[in-house]
C-alpha cells in the first residue's frame, strides 16, 4: 500500500511519461531509449529482470517493455514480480514468435499487451501510448474511488452513531 | 546383410533341430528293425534248408531201409531151390516189383560168388563175383547197400543184397535199385533257381545226380565243407568262387550225406530286399522330414523378418519423428536468435531515420540514403517474414481447432515451397478460392498435409522432368458445402496396384533411405480427423491429382444470413 500511495502521490502529479525497457541486448536499449526520449518521454535501461525490479523499487514508472526471453530471471518471472509490487504499472511484453504461447498466458494475466519482434519503432511507441493512457484511466479510476470512500465515510460514522 | 546372415544362422539352427531330432530315432528305428528283421529272416531260411537236408536225408534212408526188407522177405520166404531156376526167381522179381517199382534186375549167387540165376535186362548168370566187393561185404555183414559204382555192367548202379543162411551153405540175393528212379528220389529237392539236393558217399562222390553240374559218380569239389549232421546250414565259399547256403545230413543206412545248396544270392536275396526298402523308407522319410523342417523353417524366418523389418521400420519412424522434433526445435530456436539481431537492427533504423529528420535536407545525397534505408527496412521485414513462417512450422500447437481462411494459408504454403519449385524448374500454379472461405482444422496439420502433398508432386515431376517441364498444380475450390483441395502433378503416376496401397503405412515408392512410407499416411489420418477425406486419381504416364475434401466452417458460411 505505500508504494501505491507513493505512486499515485507522484504519478498523479506527473505529466512526463516514464517508461522502462528491460532487454539483454545493451545496443537495441540504447537505441530504443533515445528513439522514445525523441517521443518525448522519460526512459530507463535495464538489462535484466533483477535490475529492472531494483529500479522500479526506486524511481516511478508508468509503463514497462518487458523482453520475454532472457538469461537469468525471464520475463514471465519479472512480469510476475511487477504484479506483485507495482499493480499499477502497465506491461507491454516483447516476444519472439516461437513463444507467443506465452505471450497469450501473459496477456491473460495482466499484461497490457504483447509485439513481436523485430517491432517497429512507431508501433511500439503507438502501444506505449495506449498504455500510458490505460495508465493514466486506471489511476483516475482509482482517486475516484478514493474521492467517494472518503466522502461517504463521515455518513457512515454517523450511521453507526446512529 | 548381417541380419540375414544372422537368420541363415537361425534358420539351419531351427532346420537342423526339426530334421535331425526325429531322424535320430527314426533312422535307429529302422536300422534295428532292419538288422533284427533280417536276422530273422536269415535263420528262417537257413532253418528251412537244413530241415528240408534232413527230411529229405530221412526220406532216403526210409526208402533203403524198405528195399532191404523187401529184399530180405523174399529171402526169407523163398528157398535156394526156387530162386535158382528161371522161373521162380522171375515170379519173385515179380512179387518184388508189386512191393515197389524201384528195383530193376534180381539175381541168385551161390557162397563162391557164383551167379546162379538172373532176371533183368542184363545178361549175367554165370559171372563170378566172388572177387567183387559188394559180394565180401554182403558175405560179412549179412546185407549190403553198394555205393553208386558200374560194375560188370558197366553203368553205374547200385544194389541191395542180403545173405541167406537157412540152408547148409549161405547164398546171396541181390537186386539192382532202378538208377533213374533213386536219382529222382534223390534228387527232387528244387528251391528256386539254384537250390538243389544230391548225395555224395564218404568219398565225396555223387551218389545221385547234381542238377546243376557234375556226373554220377564224379567227385564233389567242396565235399570237405559239407560237415554232416544237423550242424544246420552255413554259408561256405565253393571251389568256383560261388557263396552258397549248405546244409548237409547224415544218412543212416550208409555214410552218405544229403546235401542241399542253394546260392547265397538267391536265397537270402529277400533280405537286399528289404535293406533295399529300408534304405528307401529312409531316403523317402528323411527327404519328407527335410521338406517339412524346410517349409516351417522358411515360414518361421519369413516371419521373423517380417517383424524385424516391421520393428525396424518403427524405429525408423520413431528416429525420424524425434529427429523431426529435434531439427523444429532448433529450426525455432535459430530463428528466435535471429529475431533479436534483426530487432536491434531495426531499431538502429529507426533511430537514423528520427536523424535524418533532423537533418532534413532535399539534396540527392539524402534522397538516396533515404532509398536505402528504406531498402534495408524492406530487407529487414523479409527476414522476419521468414524467420516468422520458420517459427510457425516447427511449433508443435496440437489439436487447436479453429477457422483456417483458405486464401492466406494457401499463400503461407506457397511462400515455403515455392522457391523449392522455382529451383527445380517446376511450373508452379495456385488457384485460391477467394475471400472468405474458410475451414475448421488445426492450421499447422492442414499445413502438413498439404506440404506433403506438393512435396510429393515436386519429386515426382523431378523424377520424370528433371529440371524442365515439370508442372504442379495447386487449385481449390469450393463445391457442394465442402472446400475441394486439389494437387495435380504431370509426374510418371502409378499404376492401379500402387494406387490402391499408396495412404498404407509403409508404403513408399522411393528409394531406401529417402521415405518413410509415412506420409501420405499420416495425411490421410489427419484429413479424417477433420472429418474430410482424401482421394487419389492418377493415370500411368500421365500424372496424379490427390484432392482433400474438407467440411467448409460452418459459422463462417451462415455469418451472412444472420
Amino acid at each position: 500500500m505505500p508504494i501505491f500511495f507513493k505512486t499515485d502521490d507522484e504519478g498523479g502529479m506527473m505529466e512526463t511519461l516514464h517508461v522502462l525497457l528491460v532487454d539483454d541486448e545493451p545496443r537495441y536499449l540504447e537505441t530504443t531509449a533515445k528513439l522514445l526520449t525523441r517521443k518525448g518521454c522519460h526512459v530507463a535501461t535495464a538489462s535484466s529482470g533483477l535490475e529492472a525490479l531494483d529500479y522500479l523499487a526506486v524511481k516511478p514508472v508508468h509503463v514497462v517493455v518487458l523482453d520475454v526471453k532472457m538469461p537469468g530471471m525471464d520475463g514471465h518471472e519479472t512480469f510476475g514480480a511487477i504484479r506483485q509490487s507495482h499493480p499499477l504499472v502497465e506491461v507491454i511484453l516483447l516476444t519472439g514468435h516461437g513463444t507467443v504461447d506465452s505471450a497469450v498466458e501473459g496477456l491473460k494475466s495482466g499484461a497490457f499487451d504483447y509485439l513481436l519482434k523485430p517491432v517497429d519503432i512507431d508501433l511500439l511507441w503507438e502501444k506505449v501510448s495506449q498504455a500510458w493512457g490505460a495508465y493514466l484511466a486506471h489511476a483516475e479510476k482509482i482517486r475516484m474511488a478514493m474521492l467517494e470512500k472518503s466522502l461517504q465515510s463521515p455518513r457512515e460514522i454517523m450511521k453507526k452513531r446512529g | 546383410m548381417v541380419k540375414r546372415a544372422h537368420d541363415e544362422k537361425i534358420g539351419r539352427f531351427i532346420l537342423g533341430n526339426m530334421t535331425l531330432v526325429p531322424l535320430i530315432p527314426f533312422v535307429a528305428l529302422l536300422v534295428v528293425g532292419g538288422i533284427l528283421f533280417t536276422g530273422a529272416m536269415e535263420r528262417s531260411i537257413v532253418g528251412r534248408i537244413s530241415q528240408t537236408a534232413r527230411d529229405h536225408a530221412l526220406m532216403v534212408d526210409t526208402f533203403l531201409k524198405e528195399r532191404r526188407a523187401d529184399l530180405q522177405l523174399v529171402a526169407a520166404s523163398s528157398a535156394f531151390e526156387t530162386l535158382s531156376t528161371a522161373q521162380g526167381l522171375k515170379e519173385a522179381f515179380s512179387y518184388l516189383r508189386e512191393s515197389s517199382g524201384a528195383f530193376a534186375d534180381l539175381g541168385v549167387f551161390d557162397a563162391s560168388g557164383m551167379h546162379v540165376a538172373y532176371t533183368g535186362p542184363f545178361r549175367l548168370e554165370g559171372m563170378h563175383y566172388g572177387k567183387e566187393a559188394w559180394f565180401q561185404r554182403t558175405m560179412d555183414e549179412g546185407t549190403w547197400i553198394s555205393d553208386i559204382f558200374l560194375g560188370f555192367r558197366k553203368t553205374p548202379h547200385m544194389v541191395v543184397a542180403v545173405r541167406v543162411d537157412k540152408d547148409q551153405a549161405p547164398w546171396v540175393l541181390r537186386a539192382t535199385i532202378d538208377t533213374d528212379l533213386f536219382e529222382s528220389l534223390a534228387g527232387s529237392v528244387r528251391i528256386g533257381e539254384t537250390g538243389e539236393a544230391f548225395l555224395v558217399n564218404s568219398h565225396g562222390l555223387y551218389q545221385s545226380q547234381r542238377a546243376s553240374r557234375g556226373r554220377l559218380m564224379g567227385r564233389d569239389p567242396d565235399s570237405e565243407n559239407y560237415s554232416g549232421d544237423a550242424a544246420g546250414a552255413r554259408v561256405i565259399r565253393c571251389v568256383d568262387g560261388i557263396k552258397r547256403v549248405v546244409a548237409a545230413a547224415g544218412l543212416s543206412e550208409k555214410p552218405w550225406q544229403l546235401v542241399v545248396v542253394q546260392d547265397k544270392r538267391e536265397a537270402l536275396g529277400g533280405l537286399a530286399n528289404i535293406y533295399l526298402v529300408i534304405t528307401a523308407v529312409m531316403l523317402a522319410g528323411g527327404a519328407a522330414l527335410l521338406a517339412v523342417g524346410y517349409g516351417v523353417t522358411s515360414r518361421i524366418i519369413s516371419r521373423m523378418r517380417r517383424t524385424d523389418d516391421q520393428a525396424e521400420h518403427l524405429e525408423e519412424q520413431l528416429f525420424r519423428a524425434a529427429r523431426l522434433a529435434e531439427l523444429g526445435e532448433m529450426a525455432a530456436g535459430f530463428a528466435h536468435e535471429i529475431n533479436n539481431p534483426l530487432q536491434v537492427m531495426q531499431s538502429e533504423l529507426a533511430y537514423m531515420k528520427e536523424v535524418m529528420g533532423d537533418v532534413k535536407g532535399e539534396s540527392e545525397a539524402c534522397l538516396e540514403l533515404e532509398e536505402s534505408m528504406a531498402q534495408l527496412k524492406l530487407q529487414i521485414t523479409r527476414c522476419s517474414e521468414i524467420t516468422r513462417s520458420v517459427l510457425s512450422f516447427g511449433r508443435k500447437e496440437s489439436g487447436r481447432e479453429r477457422s483456417v481462411k483458405v486464401t492466406e494459408f494457401l499463400d503461407a504454403v506457397v511462400r515455403m515451397v515455392g522457391p523449392r519449385a522455382e529451383v527445380g524448374g517446376v511450373r508452379f500454379e495456385v488457384k485460391t478460392p477467394g475471400e472468405n472461405v474458410s475451414v475448421q482444422g488445426d492450421a499447422s496439420r492442414l499445413q502438413q498435409v498439404v506440404l506433403n502433398l506438393i512435396n510429393n508432386a515436386l519429386d515426382a515431376v523431378a523424377a520424370r522432368h528433371g529440371s524442365r517441364g515439370g508442372e504442379v498444380q495447386v487449385s481449390a475450390f469450393k463445391e457442394g458445402g465442402a472446400l475441394h483441395l486439389g494437387v495435380k502433378d504431370n509426374g510418371e503416376g502409378m499404376d492401379e496396384e500402387r494406387r490402391a496401397k499408396i495412404f498404407s503405412p509403409f508404403f513408399t515408392s522411393k528409394p531406401p533411405g529417402a521415405g518413410t512410407g509415412l506420409g501420405l499416411s499420416v495425411c490421410h489420418g489427419i484429413v479424417e480427423s477433420m472429418g474430410g477425406h482424401i482421394d487419389v486419381e492418377s493415370i500411368c504416364g500421365e500424372g496424379s491429382c490427390f484432392t482433400v475434401v474438407l467440411p467448409l466452417d460452418e459459422p463462417q458460411n451462415h455469418k451472412p444470413h444472420s
